[in-house]
């Protein structure tokens, strides 16, 4: 398996598909963040691809090829606030409770969802990989290290880490 | 949040909330085609910086795949060690030879007073704590110690202690080993660590061997990965992933880049569809002043000897028992609280009055068909058996002769 940062590396020398392996990887938690942003399932599909779209396009602004992943999800909170933003012109919004939204989920998950969601959101940026392509994407371990770039033994005490703070931060919600 | 759920599993069901959308990437590739050909937008300055980037992740990558090339020694196909990983070795044994002594804080997922390997993928962490110490005049102390299990030696003997009162002793063993504690003192033995890690996988056609650069929190590691496939006969999976060498498992070391010193270690074992980290090093300190007293064992009165089975005068009638005779006697004699008899069977000088009241009386329901498992060297006995307080157990009764007086003996599974 490639990592993210020989796929980050090829298609900055012009191999789409290296970029469709990465769409491929990141899909379900980039989709995920959206719809947890936006509440509403196809807006969050749309901005989702604006977020890879806009990604692909600035794509040599990334300083390091390996922090694809949490660099992405930065692009997509923001696609999801000015999505918001364009929405709240048509109807009016609270913007402060749209940028709270990630600490307040307010969106189409359960309350037990809701509340994990936002304590996964809290993670160092790491660790919240490691769990987002672990178990949003369903890659196991072994395939984490591998698009990470980090050692089986790393991914796993990242895992391991998250999962403390994980409970940790859902005590105190 | 439902108590009951594992982390896992709710970050598994949160993750399975929104499906794969085949479309999406289809949909994405479609508007990154649609667009003008200049797609990747670069202005002066991000040009500049990504020829400068380019540059040095290119030299940066072809460094990686160089290292990569020379450091990884896979012994699935048997390649020799090259000079660069016989030079690391050289290298972190150079810097471990001023290492007098070493102190390692751990935690596993064990039960507290079972055996040191034994492990439990859902078992909690408990902790782990070896010493070794080599004097001025070259007498080696060491201890390895969980909650309920010691095993310690003072230079000038080995105690065993199983909390709260079996204890054995015997002569000083230079080295940890016998209590399955071996490759604790292959841990505290860092100095021989890396080399046995590369015999071991020379020796064998499961073990992968593989030496990486890694930075993390912006120092560089150099990290020594072992994988190992389970060893053992699984006919019956009893025992696989309850002791390491009986799971599919990866070792991790972490050591230093500049000291070569080790500075973290990880186990993790490889169960279906999980990865468990089932050991973690969590400290280790390099040569910390240890008083003599940590190696000597403050032992409770109204000791049980741990010991060996001895020769009975009518050893033959016990040595014609095989695995499931030996298990029909020893619940019968339990059944009648005959402890003598029970006791031919037991690897004790004397039956603790814990298991007297815990087995006294209890009645046998079956006796199932023995069954070998993983590296065992014994067999173990399915049983079901209903004690004096009602409860019914099922499980298995470990039982072996590799013992001098030939014949079986409890050796656990109670």
């Amino acid at each position: 398996m490639e990592s993210d940062a020989q796929l980050v590396n090829a298609a900055l020398n012009g191999q789409k598909d290296a970029f469709a392996v990465l769409v491929n990887r990141y899909e379900r938690p980039v989709r995920l963040l959206a719809i947890n942003i936006l509440r509403d399932c196809h807006l969050a599909s749309d901005v989702a691809q604006d977020a890879f779209v806009h990604a692909f396009e600035n794509l040599t602004a990334l300083r390091k090829a390996d922090a694809f992943g949490p660099w992405l999800m930065k692009i997509t909170h923001r696609c999801a606030l000015d999505a918001i933003r364009k929405r709240a012109r048509l109807a009016p919004l609270d913007i402060t409770a749209a940028d709270a939204a990630i600490e307040k989920p307010d969106g189409q998950l359960d309350e037990d969802n809701k509340q994990l969601l936002a304590a996964v959101v809290k993670l160092p940026k790491a660790e919240r990989q490691v769990i987002m392509l672990r178990y949003f994407s369903g890659h196991c371990v072994r395939d984490v290290s591998e698009i990470v770039g980090r050692s089986v033994g790393t991914v796993t005490k990242q895992l391991s880490r998250a999962h403390q703070r994980l409970r940790k931060i859902l005590k105190e919600i | 949040m439902n108590p009951k759920e594992s982390l896992e599993k709710q970050l598994e069901q949160l993750g399975q909330t929104v499906s794969r959308d085949d479309a999406f990437v289809a949909n994405v590739m479609a508007r990154i085609n649609a667009a003008e050909p200049g797609r990747i937008k670069q202005n002066n300055k991000l040009i500049f910086r990504s020829l400068i980037m380019n540059r040095f992740t290119k030299f940066a990558a072809a460094a990686v795949i160089i290292m990569a090339v020379i450091l990884s020694v896979t012994f699935f196909n048997k390649t020799v060690p090259t000079a660069s990983a016989s030079e690391f070795l050289s290298e972190a044994c150079q810097a471990l030879s001023n290492i007098n002594s070493i102190h390692i804080k751990a935690q596993m997922r064990t039960l507290p007073a079972d055996n040191f390997s034994m492990i439990g993928l859902k078992y909690d962490f408990v902790p782990i704590e070896l010493w070794k110490k080599t004097d001025a005049s070259g007498q080696v102390k060491w201890k390895v110690e969980k909650p309920g299990r010691i095993l310690a030696m003072d230079g000038n003997s080995t105690t065993f202690l199983i909390k709260p009162n079996y204890v054995r002793k015997s002569e000083p063993w230079p080295d940890i080993r016998g209590y399955d504690c071996g490759w604790f003192g292959r841990l505290v033995n860092v100095k021989g660590l890396i080399e046995s890690e590369y015999k071991n996988a020379q020796d064998s056609n499961n073990t992968e061997l593989f030496i990486r650069h890694e930075t993390v929190d912006g120092r560089e590691k150099l990290v020594l990965e072992v994988s190992d496939l389970a060893k053992g006969n699984y006919t019956n999976d009893y025992l696989k992933n309850k002791f390491i060498s009986e799971s599919d498992h990866t070792k991790v070391y972490h050591f230093d880049a500049q000291t070569k010193l080790l500075e973290s270690f990880e186990i993790i074992v490889h169960a279906d569809q999980n990865d468990v980290l089932v050991f973690e090093v969590n400290d280790i300190e390099y040569n910390p002043k240890i008083d003599d007293k940590v190696f000597v064992l403050d032992l409770p009165g109204n000791l049980i000897q741990v010991k060996d089975a001895e020769i009975l005068p009518n050893n033959e009638n016990y040595q014609n028992m095989g695995p499931k005779e030996t298990a029909t006697a020893f619940f019968n004699a339990c059944a009648k609280e005959d402890w003598k008899e029970v006791l031919k069977f037991w690897m004790m000088s004397d039956v603790d009055q814990r298991t007297k009241e815990y087995l006294g009386g209890m009645e046998v329901i079956s006796i199932g068909e023995p069954f070998k498992s993983g590296l065992y060297p014994g067999w173990f006995v399915p049983y079901e058996i209903k004690l004096k307080s009602g409860y019914i157990k099922k499980m298995n009764l470990a039982v072996r002769n590799d013992n001098r007086a030939k014949r079986y003996m409890v050796d656990g599974g109670i």
